[in-house]
């Protein structure tokens, strides 16, 4: 590597590492093959340095992450995967009470992650880069490559599951 | 409760996120107030979102992750396999050595001293932590004469603390590293954006390994004195290090 990348490299892909982490993190669901997942992803980033033209280095980096642990997924996980795209549950009327917004309100940090790492792969991705991230929609589809539409069902999809997660469980 | 049609869910969750133009969020919450059903769904989706908002600290990297990333493109890194027998310049340097001290049996000693590169790393790793955890000594001050009673009331030999603010090192603080199962003193200077951990340690092995320039990307200078090994890690770069060990000597 000459100095130049490496210079480079320090000021587009090392600012943005955490965000990179937390995205694997959520994504893998324990720290050991997150910590695999960002890594193998810094270094596609450092290969694909010379291709960066500016911009939004942070989206960049998480664009090269979620590819990266999705294909991680795919042969780790395939059975999670598989199942999920992309049935359009929203029309589905709620059986039972409607949750309780005191039990949402009440939730802790670990009925949240539950609620969140049990959520179909694709929509878990989209809530964090929504709620963890604070990505517009428009960025989130230009992440995820998919149109502006299924970010917006993806998104609704999963505050659904999680609403009817937590009102149950409180 | 009428159940809530696909349109109606995806308009709540866009007002929720700031996605709504101005004309769009009128009609939104004329809607909010006037349909109770949507307005329940609406409280519910805000005090999710506030719940997840509230409850997660934002996870950061781990230390020793972005140590590797940081390496990743640190220059001039040689791979370790090679490192491990002496390049031409350590031998070169070996040679050197010899030729100043006029002896054969010294030149052999010298020559079979083969760089510790592991050791080396050992050290690399403690100067990383170091400087990762955001707190790269365990006493901060840049007046020696505090530094050296810290280190007196815990080693039974303390180490020399030179300062070398004066040829553009100044001191930042000490450390206690656990170098290979014993604790050793570390100086902390600094060197405009950059640290340099300076341990010493009991001399070990025949000493005066020459490095090769970089090792892991870390600069790497040792040297002995008297019955003390020296070992400065640093990033940056290795002529910055030969300075800094020709001041540090230059003092004694």
């Amino acid at each position: 590597m000459k100095a130049l990348s490496s210079d480079r490299f320090a000021a587009t892909v090392v600012p943005h590492l955490d965000d990179a982490y937390a995205l694997a993190r959520w994504l893998t669901g324990n720290d050991a093959d997150a910590q695999d997942v960002v890594q193998e992803a810094c270094l596609r980033a450092l290969q694909g340095l010379d291709r960066f033209r500016g911009g939004n280095a942070r989206a960049w980096l998480l664009a090269i992450t979620r590819n990266t642990a999705f294909t991680w997924l795919a042969r780790n996980r395939p059975k999670a995967l598989a199942a999920t795209e992309d049935i359009d549950d929203l029309e589905t009327p709620d059986e039972g009470a409607t949750p309780e917004e005191a039990l949402i309100a009440k939730s802790d940090a670990r009925a949240l992650e539950a609620a969140i790492d049990a959520l179909p792969p694709f929509c878990k991705e989209t809530l964090v880069l929504r709620e963890i991230h604070e990505l517009s929609y428009r960025e989130i589809a230009d992440i995820t490559g998919v149109a502006f539409g299924t970010v917006m069902s993806r998104l609704a999809r999963a505050r659904k599951a999680l609403i009817t997660a937590l009102g149950k469980e409180g | 409760m009428t159940a809530l049609t696909r349109d109606e869910l995806l308009l709540l969750n866009a007002a929720l996120d700031g996605e709504l133009d101005a004309a769009a969020m009128l009609s939104f919450e004329k809607r909010l107030a006037e349909t109770s059903d949507f307005a329940a769904e609406y409280n519910r989706l805000k005090t999710l979102q506030g719940a997840i908002r509230r409850e997660f600290i934002p996870r950061v990297a781990p230390a020793d992750l972005r140590a590797r990333v940081m390496a990743m493109a640190a220059p001039a890194v040689s791979p370790r396999r090679a490192t491990l027998a002496p390049n031409w310049q350590a031998l070169a340097a070996s040679v050197i050595i010899a030729a100043g001290l006029g002896s054969l049996s010294t030149w052999l000693v010298v020559k079979t001293s083969s760089p510790d590169i592991p050791f080396a790393e050992l050290l690399i790793d403690d100067h990383k932590r170091g400087l990762l955890s955001g707190q790269p000594f365990d006493v901060a001050s840049a007046d020696r004469h505090k530094i050296k009673p810290w280190f007196a009331s815990r080693f039974a030999l303390a180490p020399k603390v030179e300062d070398l603010e004066a040829q553009g090192f100044p001191l930042a603080g000490g450390r206690i590293d656990v170098v290979a199962g014993t604790p050793a003193p570390v100086l902390l200077y600094r060197h405009n954006e950059h640290y340099i951990s300076l341990t010493a340690l009991p001399a070990r092995g025949n000493g005066a390994a020459s490095f090769p320039s970089r090792v892991d990307g870390y600069a790497v200078e040792t040297w002995r004195e008297g019955n003390t090994d020296y070992w400065a890690i640093s990033d940056a770069d290795p002529a910055t290090l030969i300075k800094f060990r020709q001041a540090f000597e230059g003092r004694s």
